[in-house]
């Protein structure tokens, strides 16, 4: 056996984010390892580093014993790295088998027998049917399965594989893994990165966990998800800190008390056996769930299981394609979404997704511009600003000048200046530091006190479980658990859905 | 391999790979079509030599804009660097106006070498403005340097050697001459759609990072497109330069110029094989009619038909045959 990869005290930094963190990596040839980690982990930074779409800041990377750091990407498939991108890049107006020849003539100058190997690997991926269809034509499934088949032209001795599985059915998932056991008997080695613990745990020879940019954990499927590390990886770390100091801005209600504020006239969003999709691939099944007036709800599960889908259902920015989403007496699936905002639901959208160029002020105000809330922008900017001090501080400020933190906090604000009745908040304490991270879900309970009723996503599950009345499990776009927050984190299933076991 | 190969004569696989030899085929049929037009519109030569001399300008302009995916918007310097070269080697050196646009290449493929050196390291529309800059400073610098260009006067060519006993100021002459680059241009394009060169070609165009993935150098196959179209361009150039018979660098180098060999591709379709000649003669010949039956509007009206074309053909008018044909 010998080595196919190594990488020596790697590391990518972004401004000021390390992204990757001194990463010492190696594989021997014939293996497949699975690379996980939360959102966020660095696992495709890795693979870009490695493939060479990006530039390392330090460390180096050797291929078959042979330094590649500042090798070009081309150079780097030219020795055998072949590698999928996880938001996949076909080459869109070329046919299927053109996609394929491209790679193909890496290996056979002679056009013969590049049309000979692209046409079996064609074959061997099942896309014969698809030979003369546009790139652009096919489905998710298809598009993913065309990555595979590309990097497979090049006969790649080092495979990287970038979520080829999630977004597929099952019957579409269980084809992949059979496809990538025979590669790997064809001689090839595999990285991969996903999501869908099943797969990863059952196909992989050995487990490498990133978090935070860094190699925490590394062992067979088994000790890695026995690994006390990697579960506070992945469900969060609980902090044991209740004594936390009160909020400052509503003097009107008592501290400490998380109920006092329920107003039981408000209304009730119900979710009703909802289905949704994003064009062929469809990501809720089934799911029903209930947030009643002044409760604070968390929605936990694994990436891709359907949490942001499920906000974005409520929110009208994806269409229903089955089932109901009720709110009080109105049906939010029938409205369009600037009426659902209307009616008093705001979301706070992952990402955050700011106006980077507009001052702070001015990203609040767009968050009060529909007829409702117009003529009460100036209350509700006081009320944004007593809540978060710093950002009337920094009110002059661009957005892009904010910290993490800070963009966070400006991102609830403005969800607050449409005065909502439901705020719904998508990861907000996704890439903050801990002490921010505290401080965001403070926040959210401040903003519940308040009377808002709170539908949270959150990565972080023992904190949100922790000051969550309730909570719902998904997986695979359905609803498998539901109950009290602080039960649920005790619950076993709630590590199966985190990590497959 | 336990999978029995797909034989390489599978309908499928066949179909989706470019069946090249009949495009070839479609190239010499419209090209014998073609020829026949000094014949069948004797008075309208001068319009015949400017459309297809455009067309096979225009062409070679999608060698790296539709091909490559690379938006030029300075062609016109390889238009002007092979009419001057051309003039100027036959009036201060009395070389064969031939030799002297063969001269035209090797000057327009050397600047082109340095400029994509220098440009192609960048992606997204920075290839586009530095192309504009580029030739505005290449006009610059031919309106100024009076000593070798003659300057803002320009030049004229009284009288020129007959080539294989042709006149070349003939519009005939002109005429099949341009003919026979279009058909030098279009045969490239047709290698581009099924060789390898032109799939890495496509795949620059269609995904950088991807085309990096499966072993493609896209600084080096992006130069090299832009080395084949210049000197294409420039040989048009040059053929240009003989039908004015008196140009300047005002007109030659002009932003203008430039602009419209990438609106005859993009207007008749980029990255196909007949879509620049569409494009040319709609451009071309719908100017000259619409200059007849709109006299002062006609600039309005063009304006006009290629707003409808964006809006209605935006992968260009080329295509809309193949729906068409399709259903």
């Amino acid at each position: 056996m010998s080595e196919v990869l190594r990488t020596e005290q790697l590391r990518k930094l972004f401004g000021g984010l390390v992204a990757v963190n001194d990463v010492e990596f190696a594989v021997e040839e014939g293996e497949i390892v699975g690379l996980i980690g939360p959102n966020g982990a660095g696992k495709t930074t890795f693979f870009n580093l490695v493939s060479g779409a990006m530039r390392v800041s330090s460390g180096r990377i050797f291929f078959q014993g042979r330094e590649i750091t500042h090798a070009p990407a081309y150079q780097r498939a030219e020795l055998g790295i072949g590698r999928t991108f996880q938001i996949m890049k076909p080459f869109p107006r070329l046919t299927v088998m053109e996609n394929l020849l491209v790679g193909a003539y890496l290996r056979h100058p002679n056009r013969h027998a590049a049309v000979r190997w692209a046409a079996e690997v064609i074959e061997m991926m099942g896309l014969a049917e698809f030979a003369s269809a546009s790139a652009r034509s096919l489905t998710t499934a298809g598009r993913k399965r065309l990555e595979v088949a590309r990097a497979l032209t090049l006969s790649p001795t080092l495979l990287l594989l970038d979520e080829v599985v999630a977004g597929l059915n099952p019957v579409e998932a269980e084809g992949t893994v059979e496809l990538i056991r025979r590669i790997r008997d064809r001689g090839a080695t595999i990285i991969m990165v996903e999501h869908v613990m099943r797969v990863i745990m059952g196909l992989s020879d050995r487990i490498v966990v990133l978090a935070n940019g860094s190699n925490i954990a590394e062992g067979t499927p088994q000790q890695v998800a026995t690994n006390p590390d990697v579960i506070t990886a992945y469900l969060g770390t609980h902090e044991g800190r209740d004594a936390r100091p009160q909020a400052t801005w509503s003097p009107g209600t008592p501290a400490g008390e998380n109920h006092s504020a329920r107003d039981d006239t408000g209304p009730t969003l119900a979710l009703r056996r909802v289905q949704a999709a994003y064009g062929d691939v469809q990501v809720l099944w089934d799911v029903s769930l209930e947030v009643r007036p002044g409760e604070l709800v968390a929605l936990i599960g694994a990436n891709g299981a359907g949490k942001t889908t499920t906000l974005r259902t409520v929110a009208r920015l994806l269409r229903v394609r089955d089932g109901e989403v009720q709110f009080g007496t109105n049906r939010l699936d029938q409205m369009s979404s600037h009426d659902v905002v209307n009616l008093g639901v705001a979301m706070v959208p992952e990402g955050r997704q700011l106006f980077n160029q507009m001052t702070v002020e001015e990203n609040l105000l767009t968050g009060s511009s529909l007829a409702r809330t117009r003529t009460l922008r100036r209350t509700n900017l006081d009320r944004v600003y007593t809540l978060f001090p710093l950002l009337r501080e920094r009110r002059r400020q661009e957005a892009s000048t904010l910290s993490g933190g800070e963009q966070q906090m400006l991102a609830i604000g403005r969800g607050l200046m449409s005065a909502p009745r439901l705020l719904m908040l998508d990861e907000p304490s996704l890439g903050l530091a801990p002490t921010i991270v505290e401080e965001v879900f403070r926040v959210v309970q401040d903003i519940r006190r308040e009377g808002i009723t709170v539908l949270l996503v959150e990565q972080n599950v023992q904190q949100a479980l922790r000051i969550a009345d309730r909570a719902y499990v998904i997986e695979s776009g359905r609803i498998v658990l539901e109950g009290p927050g602080p039960e649920l984190l005790q619950s076993a299933e709630v590590r199966r859905a985190y990590l497959g076991i | 391999m336990p999978q029995t190969p797909l034989s390489v004569s599978h309908p499928a696989v066949r179909r989706g790979v470019n069946a090249g030899p009949w495009s070839l085929g479609w190239v010499l049929v419209v090209l014998a079509v073609l020829a026949f037009y000094p014949v069948v519109f004797r008075n309208f030569l001068t319009l015949g030599v400017t459309i297809v001399l455009f067309a096979g300008m225009a062409t070679a302009w999608d060698v790296l804009g539709g091909w490559t995916g690379q938006l030029s918007l300075g062609h016109a310097v390889f238009v002007g660097i092979g009419a001057y070269t051309m003039a100027l080697l036959v009036l201060r050196a009395g070389v064969a106006p031939w030799w002297g646009a063969m001269a035209g290449v090797g000057a327009s493929v050397v600047v082109a070498a340095m400029w994509g050196a220098v440009t192609f390291r960048l992606r997204g529309p920075y290839f586009a403005l530095a192309s504009i800059a580029v030739a505005e400073m290449t006009r610059i610098v031919a309106n100024n340097w009076a000593s070798l260009t003659g300057g803002a006067e320009g030049v004229s060519l009284p009288s020129l050697p007959r080539f294989l006993g042709l006149d070349l100021f003939s519009r005939r002459v002109e005429f099949y001459i341009a003919l026979v680059l279009l058909g030098l241009a279009v045969v490239a394009a047709s290698w581009l759609q099924r060789s390898r060169f032109g799939y890495h070609l496509q795949a620059i165009r269609e995904d950088e990072d991807a085309a990096m993935a499966v072993g493609i150098n896209p600084t080096r196959d992006k130069v090299l497109a832009f080395l084949a179209s210049a000197a294409l361009t420039s040989l048009g150039g040059s053929l240009y330069g003989i039908f004015l018979g008196f140009f300047e660098p005002r007109g030659m180098f002009s932003l203008d110029l430039s602009v419209q060999l990438a609106l005859m591709a993009y207007i008749g379709g980029v990255g196909t094989l007949f879509g620049p000649l569409v494009g040319a003669g709609l451009l071309v010949g719908g100017s000259e009619v619409l200059r007849i039956y709109f006299p002062g509007k006609s600039l309005f009206v063009y304006g006009l038909l290629i707003i409808l074309v964006v809006l209605f053909a935006p992968d260009g008018l080329g295509t809309v045959v193949r729906r068409v044909r399709r259903v």
